[in-house]
């Protein structure tokens, strides 16, 4: 008699794909259509489940898995309810172009379409929001379209893949050979920066007298931080960041204007306004960093590199298009740029800072509000006295996000972690932990608002069954503030549906084994940072902060540079 | 009948479940109205032909469209082909009205547009056209005066002149797929 081939589960061959590219954490919750591969992960001990508390929560810490390394973070979750949970977090992924696999469980091919218990069409419901979304209904495609997968997620733009795998595809036996791994959608990579759009490119640097360059997310992504470094150094022009390409240059740098756009500072909000260049380097052009378009930088000329040709003129028209990578671009742009004092120029971003340092509240009163309580800003300017701006942070969505961006000062490379364009309250909790996995020897801050705590709290469960160290950092105003402030300024301060009643916070850590502790008044802030940052495991610091307190200046929505509100 | 000015545009998509599904999708999310789509294999196996037409918008936000239906991983290859100098063809079934004294009114008409009748009853005629779109909007017109009581209408297929560039270097077909194409070049 023959020998028997040798035969391998659906399930096992999936977990092996998973651990041929390199996969080690996996965020999730299981579920009855994901339970074979539940019962795979002994056989692979390379892969380490982290058992989440909610499956949303899985896909930001996926992200935060993927933000901090540069490789795509998985998460994995059941049919149906499952899948649909995770669709917050994969969207999120989907508009910061993060990369993470999303692994979703789905009722047997055999019922498939007829409503059976807990199936969702998820593959229907992630197309706009994924980068590509596989069924597989065929366990020799496993091999591939795991492959596929990891290699769509984090080529080209980044972003979301979901794999949909059906139950019986998972327990399916099949002989373990002969598979076919090759990838059917090769990246090609974009042409580059041509011989003609580096002299146009050239001439502009040459004539430009006040020039600036915008980091946007992408030289973190690509990686082109040394080579935007150099460029920036020889050319001595000014640069600011978006909110995602915060952390991509030391925020000490000589030449850094700070943030631009809506919550952007004085200076780079009106140097932007005033630029005769403007180069873009991949970025998109938001409607959070643009305002009224019509006005937009109405005297620059915009360089715009970018890989992704679908962002290049969507927004704000380039003048130079430069469809490149981002590294070869720069140094060639570096090769031919000439430096330049642009005496006048800074001189006039720091007549703007000086303005802006003189009415800014966190200057004035030692920092606190009308009721005496602290203000975000000067936490976080004491929080960066405290790390040496050297710690990673991770923020939830709201004022206390703007205040993190513009008041921790981010000194060491991608430190900074938050969502940007979709804006996902509790965000920040789950991604902090993604984060921790990443980097194990490194802090991780976690700040927080009352309101965005709250939408993914459970997980202070997965922090202490995993003994997670991270220090959470909540600045409670019990306001949904970033609301509260537009309430104020555009809805004639009518508070509807921002106030809100909180728990006791510390009590509410205590009940998980998270140690913590209240700061009412600004003289414990201090000793309190000092207690979290000795502490061995996860801490709360509860900071009771000036409700009133806005995140200025600000650019209204859709409005023009000019109508920049610099005070109440 | 006044038509709209259509934007058309024609993709190469492997053939897969869900493409056009993404397609239409990324169409809708911008808040277009697909107004005709034609899709067919090609004589490469796996490969279908694609050509969509849709309300105009601004052209900044079509070349934009169609940058982001490049990204659609099945998709390899696609153009806005609206101001190309391609074949553009449509195919229309029209029922018209006739009395016995008008089916060779009408059968003239037919053959000014080069169709030709595939159906006559005691009291109407089906014909056949195929032509550019303007041409089938003129037919349809001609058509009104004798009485229009049905239109089955495909919707433009465009092909280009010469070579087209299906993409295929930037997609890799199963292995057998791949050897009967080198076949057929």
């Amino acid at each position: 008699m023959a020998r028997r081939k040798k035969t391998i589960k659906g399930a096992e061959l999936f977990c092996r794909s998973l651990v041929e590219e390199g996969v080690t954490y996996l965020f999730g919750y299981t579920g009855g259509a994901i339970m074979p591969v539940y019962d795979a992960f002994p056989k692979f001990p390379q892969l380490k489940h982290i058992m989440v508390r909610h499956e949303q929560a899985a896909a930001f810490a996926a992200q935060g898995m993927a933000r901090a390394t540069g490789k795509p973070g998985v998460c994995i979750a059941t049919s149906g309810p499952g899948a649909t949970n995770l669709m917050t977090g994969i969207a999120d992924a989907h508009m910061d172009s993060i990369p993470i696999v999303a692994i979703t469980g789905q009722v047997a091919t055999s019922v498939i379409g007829t409503d059976a218990f807990q199936e969702s069409d998820i593959i229907g419901m992630l197309v706009p929001v994924t980068k590509q979304s596989y069924i597989l209904d065929d366990p020799y495609e496993i091999p591939r379209v795991v492959k596929e997968a990891f290699y769509l997620a984090n080529t080209g733009r980044k972003g979301p893949v979901n794999i949909d795998l059906p139950k019986d595809i998972s327990i399916a036996v099949i002989p373990d050979e002969g598979f076919d791994a090759t990838i059917r959608y090769p990246v090609l990579p974009p042409p580059g920066i041509g011989k003609d759009q580096l002299a146009r490119a050239e001439k502009l640097m040459a004539s430009a007298e006040r020039p600036i360059v915008f980091v946007g997310h992408g030289v973190i992504q690509s990686g082109a931080q040394s080579e935007v470094r150099r460029f920036l150094e020889k050319s001595n022009m000014p640069f600011s960041c978006t909110l995602h390409g915060i952390s991509a240059l030391p925020g000490d740098h000589p030449q850094y204007l700070g943030m631009m756009g809506m919550h952007g500072t004085v200076e780079a909000n009106r140097a932007i306004e005033n630029a005769d260049l403007i180069i873009a380097l991949g970025m998109r052009f938001d409607d959070r960093v643009t305002g009224k378009l019509d006005e937009y930088a109405k005297d620059a000329d915009v360089i715009h590199v970018e890989h992704d040709p679908s962002e290049i003129n969507k927004n704000v028209r380039a003048t130079v298009a430069i469809y490149s990578d981002l590294k070869p671009a720069v140094v060639e742009m570096t090769k031919v740029v000439k430096p330049k004092p642009y005496k006048e120029w800074y001189a006039f971003a720091a007549k703007n800072r000086k303005y802006w340092e003189g009415i800014d509240p966190v200057n004035q009163r030692n920092g606190r509000g009308d009721k005496r309580n602290l203000l975000m800003g000067t936490v976080l300017k004491k929080l960066t006295e405290l790390t040496d701006g050297k710690d990673n942070v991770v923020a939830d969505v709201g004022q206390h996000q703007m205040f993190a961006a513009r008041y921790y000062q981010f000194n060491r490379y991608n430190t900074w972690f938050n969502s940007g364009g979709l804006g996902s309250m509790g965000f920040s909790v789950p991604a902090a932990m993604g984060v921790k996995y990443a980097r194990p020897k490194e802090r991780v801050w976690v700040i927080v608002g009352d309101g965005s705590f709250q939408m993914n709290i459970q997980e202070l469960g997965t922090i202490m069954e995993q003994n997670i160290d991270i220090k959470i950092l909540l600045l409670n105003n019990n306001f949904l503030g970033m609301v509260r402030q537009w309430q104020d300024l555009f809805h004639g301060s009518r508070f509807i549906g921002t106030p809100v009643k909180n728990p006791d916070f510390i009590a509410l850590a205590s009940a998980y084994g998270i140690a913590g502790e209240r700061v009412d008044e600004g003289k414990a802030l201090e000793p309190a940072l000092r207690r979290a940052m000795k502490h061995k495991g996860a801490y709360l610091v509860e900071v009771v902060t000036d409700m009133d307190e806005m995140i200025l200046p600000m650019i209204p929505a859709g409005s023009r540079f000019s109508d920049m509100r610099v005070t109440r | 009948m006044k038509q709209k000015k259509l934007h058309t545009i024609l993709a190469f998509a492997h053939n897969q479940p869900g493409v056009l599904y993404k397609l239409l999708s990324l169409i809708r999310k911008k808040r277009y109205n697909v107004e005709t789509i034609t899709v067919g294999h090609t004589h490469v196996e796996g490969i279908s032909r694609m050509t969509i037409s849709f309300s105009h918008g601004e052209g900044n936000k079509i070349e934009q469209i169609v940058q982001q239906i490049a990204k659609i991983t099945e998709i390899p290859k696609t153009d806005d082909v609206t101001y190309e100098n391609a074949i553009n063809r449509e195919l229309i079934l029209l029922k018209v009205k006739a009395t016995p004294q008008d089916r060779v009114h009408v059968t003239a008409t037919t053959q000014i547009f080069g169709g030709k009748v595939i159906y006559v009853a005691s009291g109407h005629m089906i014909v056949e056209i195929t032509g550019k779109q303007e041409n089938i909007d003129s037919a349809i017109t001609m058509f009104e005066e004798f009485g229009i009581i049905g239109v089955a209408r495909t919707g433009a297929t465009v092909m280009y002149r010469e070579e087209e560039d299906m993409g295929l270097d930037r997609i890799v077909l199963p292995g057998s797929r791949v050897v009967s194409l080198k076949n057929k070049r």
